[in-house]
Order: structure tokens, then C-alpha cells, then sequence
């Protein structure tokens, strides 16, 4: 049990420490990376080597992940080439390689090293089991696999809302998954970790340990937020979102991009430096659409805007701007008046040019564009005119 | 720890009290959400899923002919006459040209050998189970496997395993297999054999095991 990320990491260097480790494989997992695991191991003076292509890559290069199914989907063959020709010399593999197989062939290589000599697994959990105790992990490459087999320790690191009632109930959630996550009605492997090793089996590890990492879950339970637990991280909703699609998963500024990572980071860390994560959405609605587990993430970055007006983090001039704007939008005579006279007016200004290319209080939008100029009548005036016509 | 553990259960039960009675009674009678349609009989959807996921299949009458069929698997794939077999098979007779052994695979071992605890149509794929006569790494290091599967073990969707699983202590793994190991963390580009098997051959049995 660890309540903050500092607890958990404490846990798992004093694990590997009993364990008499030196090296320590990883299997991909995001609650390892939401608790900074790696640094953490490395100042404690464990080699710690990832084991999922993906993650091996982005570790070579000492970046973050970009996408959470895929974190290297920003880097280029040729850039991986160059990466492997950097760090795999000491190996004995001195040519720069050009095609895909015969990368994946020589981190095969490397990593099958690392493999059977380490001392320590970590992995992640995709679902874990009430009913039976047992931890459930899923990959394409059986890096989890051979992590979690081979090293004499296997650790396992999972958040609080991974737990599932029973078996049936995460075959369900990995119909989802798998689904949601790569488009495969099943991933290449899902295995069930249940104990250590048993007293007559001739492989697997001697330790088995779990670590249950609240880190600020529990107290989203019950609240406003509540449906962001059900999140099983299979990234649909970063592979539809305009947002995500344009400025990519770096300019999230921490683990969790995409629609999902901004409702979740700002309610793991705290709402104050994470202020622009909420604001930069325009509520399009289609991660709603396309989450497996229906969690209304537009309805949740609103509530997230909503506390931060509450607790004062929205700039004072919005804060007046929308104050005004609600003091008017209450009153539809009051409005209508006012837009009547704001659109006639910008439609005499505009008349000539047919479009704006400056517009005072509005300077960041007309900086890269024009706004076109009204027509110099209100759609409730034309509306009306209509009616009048008709009648 | 005891006092996270203390804290963190003492703000999950303030908030889901009354939720306890509905997880006992889920735990004490699982049950089965949706699952999808079968588009044909249990063998055909098998072994067309079987080949969807760049697996291969055959099939052979009884347990006798394994060998014979593992001989021509390797040959037609000019691999090294060379096995790691599970303990459960030690009674079959092999071709005198093959050399076979019944140990925890090593690295460099090419080929393994063994029996499948169930298939599931559903999605082709077999499911596996640590036991002392058949290890977890049979199933990954080696790159070619090679699976044996009872045809009357073969269920239509995953959850007809969990009633069978249970009827047993849990094994320190089971692993549901569906195809080779595969990544396409470079560029999304597809590419098999990533850190498991090349290649998963499924051999069916019409005979089960006395």
C-alpha cells in the first residue's frame, strides 16, 4: 500500500535492495511513470532497462512517452536507426541498420540479454482480480511475460481503480481494451500472475509482490470526478481528439496526454499549474463517443473550469468579462438590444473591407486571422422580420 | 504501510458503504456481460481466427502422430531438428534424427513443445498454464512453438475457462496466447517475433489423452 508516489518508489528500491538486485527490467506500465519509478531507481544505483520496444526507445532517446499505447509513435525509423547505432555499439553491432525488421531484430537481441540476466520485474497491472488474488497484464511483444518469469522478483505496481470484481468481470474490460486500445479483439498475449512460483514448477519467480498506489484516487471517489476511475487507459479518446491530433502528447507537459490525461493530471497534481489543460478543448464531444467505458470527459474538463472559476485560478479580467456577459445573457431584451446595436455598428465599420483584421479586446484571435464582417443584422432581428413577413 | 493501508480503506469505505453488499454478491455469483456472436461451428471459427492472428494450424488423428507432424513442421521451415518438450509427453517415440529434451527452455533453444489447457473460438487462442511438467517459458523463449490442442477442448467464448480454472488452485500463471509476439512500435509498422515466438503452430488432437 502507498499512499503517495514517494511511498511507492521507497517500497520498491527497499524490495529490489532485499532482493540483492543489480538489474531491473520494466515492462511497460503508466502508473510507473506517474511516479517517476526510473529516476528514482537509477539515483538509488540499479541499472533499470524498459523492455517494451516502445518504451526501450524513448529511454535510449531520455524522453517521455508521447501516446500511451504507443509511446514512441513520434519517432521516425530513421531516428530509432540512429538511437540503436549509438547505444548498441558496446554490443558489437557497429552498422547503422535501415529497415524495420532488422531493428526490431537487434533490440530483440540486446534486450534477450538483459532478459536472462536480470534480477528484478516490474510490471504494471492492466486489471487485478478480487476473486482470486491475481494480477492481469497485457502485450503484444511478451516483454511483460518474460519480465515477469525470468528475474527471481517480480514486482507489480498498480492503481487503486485497476481492481476488478472477478475473472468474467475483467474479460469484459479486456474485450474493451483490446478493442479500444489497437483494434485486436484480443492482444497477442494476456496473462493471469497469480503468487510466485509454486513449490515444484521449474521457472517463474520466487517473489511476488504488489503495491497498491492510491496517490490521490481514493479521494476522487464519490466525487465530481468520480467517472475518470473508470478509465482503462486504452487511449481512444487521444486517437480522436482534434486537440491531441495537432499539438501531440509532449505539450501535455506530464504522463497522461490526450482528453483523458487533461481531466486526470490536473486532479492528480494540483489545479493551479495544469490550468491551461481544461481551457485547451473546445468540447467537441468525440472522446465522449469513442470511450469504452462512456466516461463523459467533456463533462468533466467543464467541471474542472467550473473549480477553477470557484477557486479563482480564471484570470480577473474573464472573470468580468464572463460575469457581464451571464449579467446579460439573463436579460433577452437587455441582450438582444445590445447585439443589435454591436452587429449594426460592426457592419457599417466592416462594410468596406468585408472583414476585420483587428478587433480591440480581441487581439490574440485577429492576430493569425480575419474576423469576416457581420451582415449588420441579428438572426432574432431576421427572425422576426420573417415572421412579420409571413404573418 | 499498515497505516496507508488503514487510510486509504477508510476513505474507499466513506464513500462506498452501501456497495459492499453488491461486490460480495458479485464475487459469490460471477456473472457474464455481453459477448460476441459466433459467426460459425466452434473448429471452423477456431482455426480461422487461428490464421487471422499469423498463426498456423494442422491436425492429426491421435497423440502417436505428433511426432511425425512436428517433424514436418520443421523441416518445411528448415529448422533445427532440435525440441524442448513438456513432461506430459514423454511417453511419445520421436523420428531417431530429431534430438528432444523435456527441461526449462534456454535462450538459444528454438523450438518447444506443448499441450494447450483450452482454445477458445472466440478468438483463437490458446490458453496455457504454468504446471511443473510444462513451464511459463516454454511459451516465450524459444522461437518457434509449437501447441498442442485437444479438439474437445476448444470453448466458444473466454469465460467458459473461468468455471474449468477454478475447479483447480490457481497456477502461478496462465497465459492466453492468440498468435506470435508481434510490435509495431516503430513507425506502426507490423512486424512479428518482437520478444516471444516467430512463429505459434497449433496442432490439433481428434483423440484425446486417455
Amino acid at each position: 500500500w502507498a499512499e503517495t508516489p514517494e511511498s511507492a518508489c521507497e517500497q520498491v528500491i527497499s524490495l529490489c535492495a532485499t532482493a540483492e538486485a543489480q538489474r531491473v527490467l520494466k515492462s511497460k506500465s503508466m502508473i510507473t511513470e506517474e511516479i517517476s519509478l526510473n529516476p528514482a531507481l537509477v539515483q538509488a544505483g540499479f541499472e533499470v532497462i524498459e523492455t517494451d520496444l516502445g518504451e526501450y526507445i524513448i529511454q535510449l532517446a531520455q524522453e517521455p512517452p508521447s501516446h500511451i499505447i504507443a509511446p514512441a509513435v513520434h519517432k521516425t525509423k530513421e531516428q530509432v536507426a540512429a538511437l540503436f547505432y549509438q547505444y548498441h555499439q558496446d554490443y558489437g553491432f557497429k552498422d547503422r541498420l535501415s529497415d524495420i525488421p532488422q531493428l526490431v531484430a537487434q533490440a530483440r537481441q540486446v534486450l534477450r540479454q538483459k532478459f536472462i540476466t536480470a534480477d528484478v520485474g516490474i510490471t504494471g497491472a492492466n486489471f487485478l482480480i478480487a476473486e482470486t488474488g491475481s494480477v492481469v497484464l497485457v502485450t503484444n511483444e511478451g516483454n511483460g511475460d518474460l519480465s515477469a518469469t525470468l528475474p527471481r522478483m517480480h514486482i507489480v505496481i498498480a492503481s487503486l481503480e485497476k481492481l476488478v470484481p472477478t475473472l468474467e468481470d475483467a474479460t469484459t474490460l479486456l474485450r474493451l481494451l483490446g478493442r479500444s486500445a489497437t483494434g485486436q479483439e484480443i492482444t497477442a498475449y494476456t496473462s493471469f500472475f497469480t503468487g510466485p512460483r509454486r513449490t515444484d514448477d521449474i521457472d517463474g519467480p520466487d517473489e511476488f509482490h504488489v503495491i497498491l498506489v492510491d496517490n490521490g484516487r481514493s479521494a476522487l471517489l464519490g466525487s465530481a470526478f468520480h467517472e475518470i476511475l473508470y478509465c482503462i487507459r486504452c487511449g481512444a479518446c487521444l486517437n480522436h481528439c482534434p486537440v491531441y491530433g495537432a499539438i501531440g502528447g509532449h505539450a501535455y507537459g506530464w504522463v497522461y496526454p490526450g482528453p483523458m490525461g487533461a481531466v486526470l493530471t490536473p486532479l492528480l497534481l494540483d489545479l493551479q499549474t495544469t490550468k491551461d489543460l481544461p481551457q485547451a478543448s473546445s468540447l467537441c464531444g468525440r472522446c465522449e463517443a469513442v470511450c469504452p467505458l462512456h466516461i463523459p470527459l467533456p463533462k468533466l474538463l467543464r467541471q474542472l473550469r467550473i473549480q477553477h472559476y470557484q477557486h479563482h485560478i480564471t484570470p480577473l479580467s474573464t472573470r468580468w468579462a464572463l460575469a457581464l456577459w451571464g449579467f446579460v445573457a439573463q436579460r433577452p431584451g437587455l441582450y438582444q438590444a445590445l447585439t443589435q446595436i454591436k452587429i449594426k455598428l460592426l457592419g457599417i465599420l466592416g462594410r468596406h473591407r468585408g472583414a476585420f483584421s483587428y478587433l480591440p479586446l480581441a487581439r490574440h484571435w485577429t492576430y493569425s486571422r480575419d474576423m469576416p464582417a457581420p451582415t449588420g443584422e441579428t438572426f432574432m432581428h431576421a427572425w422576426k422580420k420573417k415572421q412579420k413577413e409571413d404573418s | 504501510m499498515n497505516s496507508a493501508r488503514s487510510a486509504i480503506l477508510a476513505r474507499i469505505r466513506h464513500c462506498s458503504d452501501k456497495q459492499s453488499d453488491v461486490a460480495q454478491a458479485r464475487l459469490l455469483a460471477p456473472s457474464i456481460h455481453e459477448q460476441p456472436l459466433l459467426k460459425a461451428d466452434l473448429l471452423t471459427q477456431f482455426t480461422e481466427k487461428v490464421e487471422k492472428s499469423s498463426a498456423t494450424w494442422d491436425s492429426v488423428s491421435e497423440y502417436n502422430t505428433i511426432p511425425s507432424a512436428v517433424f514436418e513442421f520443421l523441416t518445411q521451415h528448415q529448422l533445427p531438428l532440435e525440441v524442448i518438450i513438456e513432461r506430459q509427453l514423454t511417453f511419445l517415440s520421436w523420428p531417431e534424427v530429431m534430438t528432444v529434451a523435456y527441461r526449462r527452455p534456454q535462450s538459444q533453444d528454438s523450438t518447444s513443445v506443448n499441450i494447450a489447457f483450452a482454445g477458445i473460438a472466440e478468438t483463437g487462442s490458446l490458453v496455457m498454464r504454468s504446471q511443473p511438467s510444462s513451464p511459463t517459458t516454454l511459451n516465450f523463449l524459444p522461437e518457434n512453438h509449437i501447441v498442442l490442442l485437444e479438439k474437445s477442448n476448444i470453448v466458444a467464448h473466454i469465460e467458459a475457462i473461468w468455471p474449468r480454472i477454478r475447479l483447480q488452485a490457481l497456477p502461478r500463471t496462465i497465459n492466453i496466447i492468440t498468435g506470435p509476439s508481434r510490435t509495431a512500435d516503430i513507425e506502426q509498422t507490423l512486424q512479428l517475433g518482437a520478444h516471444g515466438p516467430k512463429r505459434v503452430h497449433v496442432i490439433l488432437v481428434d483423440t484425446p489423452l486417455g
